[in-house]
């Protein structure tokens, strides 16, 4: 009896080990699965796209462990160009024929990639990118990894209430869609939140001076100031801003990446930012931890929540195909499979599932910066809001 | 002092000057008359460094023009005043001749010539701070003749002196190149208008399509003024 | 006046006087090198850019004092100009249709920069910024000013005065001027004119070093910033007449003050936009530009 039942054990055992060998070997004959990454590489975004880069290669190497089927990301470099972004996209699906697309970090680029991915049946996943209209009602294969910057908006004046009920904000951006789209969830919901818009002041692309205009913020008496230069002019601004008086604690800028908080530098300590991950967060998972410590070792400073978005992609990529083995080959299932997948950020548990336009279910943290070293800053968490994507209607917003 | 010696300049198939051969000696006024077209302005260029001549040669106290970089040229104590006039025209009168004694590398002996300019041309003196540009046609020549003598050559040459000026001022110029004649200074003046030539150079020639029809002195081709008519 | 009223009346003021410096001094240096080659360098922004990312390489790489980074980085700009002569635009001088042939290669060349800068600076940040000259602040009765860009302020304005006395007193200053009104005249009256091309290559980009990195000592810059400069410089060169340094400094101060006020006035966005609108109207009327001969 016992050895009989002995036998049977052993037996099934090793059909089972045999069969998972065959599982495996299964699995490893396969062809990769190649999802195309275009992204900037060169051109006045390299910085995200690079960035991003490096994050995904990091996910890259976790997610093909022995026994899957392999995941390969085929990147191409988009110059920053829209009409770029297009022509790649075309030779990743025709010739390297991927099963979905991906990679652009800017709206510009990402709007260029989703208008071909919707034509051409293509899933597209968005790492990073915030312009409202990547997931419009309608979309059908797009999904997005960030929160809407409309709704960013939203939530600043969630923030405010909560910090001043009743407080008087001033805004100061470069006038770019990004900005545009942010601002736009502000004003909106700054009356519904019983708050004062006393200052509205937008840059042409390109501007390098803010001295006048911090000087006619300082004289609206705002009790917070949205702070959203494009590039090097965010320093500027926030320089002049804190020039002329303003307090650190009463700047609040809607994103804040890891190079961007630096260049703030100690004068800035006590400002605000918002991000959707950061090194300094109290919910890092273990495998968060580990991603942060490793991105320092390689690049000599904490990764922001862009290179966090790229890194993810890759992991809710290989979900979607663990979940369902049969998407790996055709991008309808595939769609679905990411269409109906509910998980959570790899780095910090926050949840991750889309709406019907590919939206995710959208979230915020508010920092505020406590130190700033050479190559590291500290900062604690301040605010978090959660929203369901359409909570304002950012759809007609900004179009 | 200068020697020109089967010179030819070629602009593309345009022949200007054709084996031209010419001299001048120290302390004379040689002129060099003849229409338009006639070559006088390639061959200023050519002294000047301009111009590169297809052939030919070019002397300058014994000393080959030819290898002599066009900016050096001017320490050899050769003063060219170009068509045109050479001028400056944004900067002021003084600072022309400034620019004229620079090669001096003296500033006394500089503020020194100027102060002979001035003596020569009054009116300069007057207008010293105004821009050359703005000056009078005649004015604006008596800067570039000044301009010219800044550096104390030995051999001046002018191109075309009375070019656009009145009757009046013609008269003037000639009066100050007699005078300069008679301090010593070579000179070599390259004219359309013969009478303002012959008033003031002992010896002239006379140039038509590149090349020398008529050389002699002023005052023979004085006493046989049809020459000088049909020539012209 | 209010004090409100008297922080925007001298923000203004102060604004207008940087900004109309840096822009004079850019100009200058663009106008320098075209008045004296008369070849059109589109690179003029990516030399400036270039200056304001030495600069941060020295400063916050390198952790060297701001002030002798600025010394380096214009004193680089001499011997980098003299070689960027020697190997490229000294054989476009006798070309028969050298402007248009300069003008590509210098667009190519600005490419070749702008490439190198996103593949090098534009994967260690997005945006760059130098440490201060000084530290602290200056009240100018009820406006704070920081030092730092009082100090930008007056070295814009000593560069420019040394530039000015240079070209109006010295000898190479002189020839250089000669060469811009008339180079056969000048080449006549001894002036070497290939070398003073070189002299003013290197003088002009020197200036345009000087402008990059006063810039980057006083604003946050990103890569962008060169073709910003590049159209505002080339802008103020037509408008002050090509080879008029003086042209260049009475219009850049026009500039910087028309960008604080019509902004301050009107929207940022418009100030951006008014000046070009100002060249297309003063060169309606006037196409030869306002200090040109």
């Amino acid at each position: 009896m016992d050895s009989y039942w002995k036998t049977l054990a052993v037996t099934a055992t090793a059909s089972a080990t045999l069969l998972a060998a065959a599982n495996i070997s299964a699995a490893q004959d396969k062809p990769p699965v190649k999802i195309g990454f275009v992204t900037e590489l060169t051109g006045p975004w390299s910085f995200f796209g690079t960035s991003c880069v490096a994050g995904l290669k990091f996910g890259e190497e976790q997610i093909n462990s022995p026994g899957k089927r392999k995941i390969e990301f085929v990147i191409t470099d988009n110059q920053t160009s829209p009409a770029q972004s297009v022509a790649a996209s075309r030779s990743l699906d025709v010739q390297d024929k991927v099963l979905a697309l991906s990679g652009p970090t800017s709206s510009d680029t990402g709007l260029a990639v989703y208008g071909y991915a919707e034509q051409n049946k293509v899933p597209f996943v968005v790492p990073v990118a915030a312009f409202p209209q990547l997931t419009k009602p309608g979309s059908r294969y797009t999904f997005r990894l960030e929160p809407n910057a409309a709704g960013w908006g939203y939530a600043i004046a969630k923030f405010v209430e909560k910090q001043k009920p009743g407080g008087k904000i001033a805004m100061i951006y470069s006038d770019y869609a990004l900005m545009r789209a942010i601002t736009a969830g502000l004003k909106y919901q700054a009356p519904l939140s019983k708050l004062q818009i006393v200052a509205d002041i937008a840059f042409p692309q390109g501007s390098n001076d803010a001295t006048v205009q911090a000087a006619q913020v300082l004289a609206a008496q705002p009790d917070y100031v949205v702070v959203i230069g494009a590039g090097g002019f965010d320093n500027t601004i926030t320089n002049q801003l804190l020039d002329i008086g303003i307090k650190p604690q009463q700047l609040i800028h809607p994103f804040g990446i890891t190079t961007q908080v630096m260049n703030w530098g100690k004068r800035s300590v006590g400002s605000y930012y918002g991000t959707f991950f950061d090194s300094n967060l109290d919910s890092l998972t273990p495998e968060g931890k580990t991603f942060v410590k490793d991105f320092i070792a390689k690049y000599g400073r904490p990764p922001s929540y862009g290179e966090n978005f790229c890194f993810v992609t890759a992991h809710v990529i290989r979900e979607a195909l663990d979940k369902n083995p049969e998407a790996a080959d055709d991008r309808e299932k595939f769609r679905d499979a990411m269409s109906k997948l509910k998980t959570k950020e790899t780095t910090s548990d926050i949840p991750i599932e889309f709406d019907k336009n590919g939206a995710r279910k959208e979230y915020i943290y508010f920092m505020q910066m406590t130190d700033v070293e050479a190559k590291s800053y500290k900062a604690k968490q301040a605010f978090y809001a959660e929203w369901d994507p359409e909570v304002i209607p950012v759809y007609t917003l900004v179009k | 002092m200068l020697e020109i010696a089967n010179l030819t300049v070629r602009y593309g198939a345009f022949l200007a000057v054709d084996q031209l051969t010419m001299n001048v000696a120290p302390g004379e006024i040689v002129g060099v008359v003849g229409p338009n077209g006639a070559g006088k302005s390639s061959i200023v260029k050519s002294v000047g460094g301009l111009v590169k001549p297809k052939a030919g040669s070019i002397m300058f106290d014994g000393r080959d023009l030819l290898t002599v970089p066009t900016h050096e040229r001017i320490n050899l104590g050769l003063s060219i005043v170009p068509e045109g006039r050479g001028l400056f025209p944004r900067m002021s009168v003084e600072e022309n001749l400034i620019i004229g004694g620079d090669p001096l590398r003296d500033k006394a002996r500089s503020a020194r010539n100027i102060e002979r300019c001035f003596e020569l041309f009054p009116i300069l003196k007057e207008r010293r701070w105004q821009a050359a540009g703005t000056l009078s046609g005649g004015q604006q020549q008596m800067v570039a003749v000044s301009m010219g003598l800044m550096s104390d050559p030995r051999l001046l040459v002018l191109d075309e002196p009375s070019l656009g000026l009145a009757p009046i001022v013609i008269g003037e110029i000639g009066a100050a190149l007699r005078t300069l004649g008679k301090t010593g200074l070579t000179v070599a003046l390259f004219e359309q208008n013969a009478k303002l030539t012959c008033n003031v150079a002992d010896r002239i020639y006379i140039l038509a399509s590149g090349c020398v029809q008529h050389h002699d002195r002023a005052e023979d081709l004085m006493k046989n003024p049809e020459i000088l008519d049909h020539l012209m | 006046m209010s004090n409100a009223n008297w922080i925007l009346f001298l923000s203004t003021l102060s604004t207008g006087l940087i900004l109309g410096s840096i822009f004079s001094l850019v100009a200058a240096g663009v106008t320098i090198v075209y008045g004296s080659i008369w070849m059109p360098n589109a690179a003029n922004g990516q030399f400036f850019l270039l200056a304001a990312l030495f600069g941060w390489t020295l400063t916050v790489s390198w952790g060297i004092h701001p002030a002798i980074a600025a010394i380096l980085v214009i004193g680089v700009s001499v011997p980098l100009s003299y070689l960027l002569e020697v190997l490229l635009i000294k054989r476009f001088y006798d070309v028969p249709n050298r402007n248009i042939s300069y003008f590509v290669l210098s667009l190519g060349i600005t490419q070749i920069l702008a490439g190198v800068f996103s593949l090098t600076y534009g994967q260690w940040s997005d945006q760059f910024q130098l440490p201060p000259l000084i530290t602290g602040i200056t009240f100018i009765g009820p406006f704070p000013i920081a030092n730092n860009r009082l100090a930008v302020l007056a070295l814009a304005i000593a560069i420019l005065a040394g530039l000015f006395l240079l070209l109006r007193f010295h000898r190479y200053g002189r020839a250089l001027r000669a060469v811009f009104q008339n180079r056969d005249a000048a080449a006549l009256r001894g002036v070497n004119v290939k070398a003073s091309y070189s002299m003013s290559f290197a003088l002009g980009n020197a200036v345009i070093f000087a402008g990059g990195i006063l810039f980057a000592l006083a604003y946050s810059f990103d890569l962008t910033v060169a073709w910003t400069m590049a159209i505002t410089a080339f802008a103020i060169m037509i408008i002050g007449g090509p080879g008029s340094v003086l042209g260049a400094v009475v219009i850049g101060m026009v500039f910087g003050f028309t960008q604080a006020i019509v902004s301050v006035v009107a929207s940022p966005t418009i100030a951006a936009f008014s000046y070009l609108g100002a060249m297309l109207v003063i060169l309606l009327f006037k196409p030869s530009g306002l200090f040109a001969k």
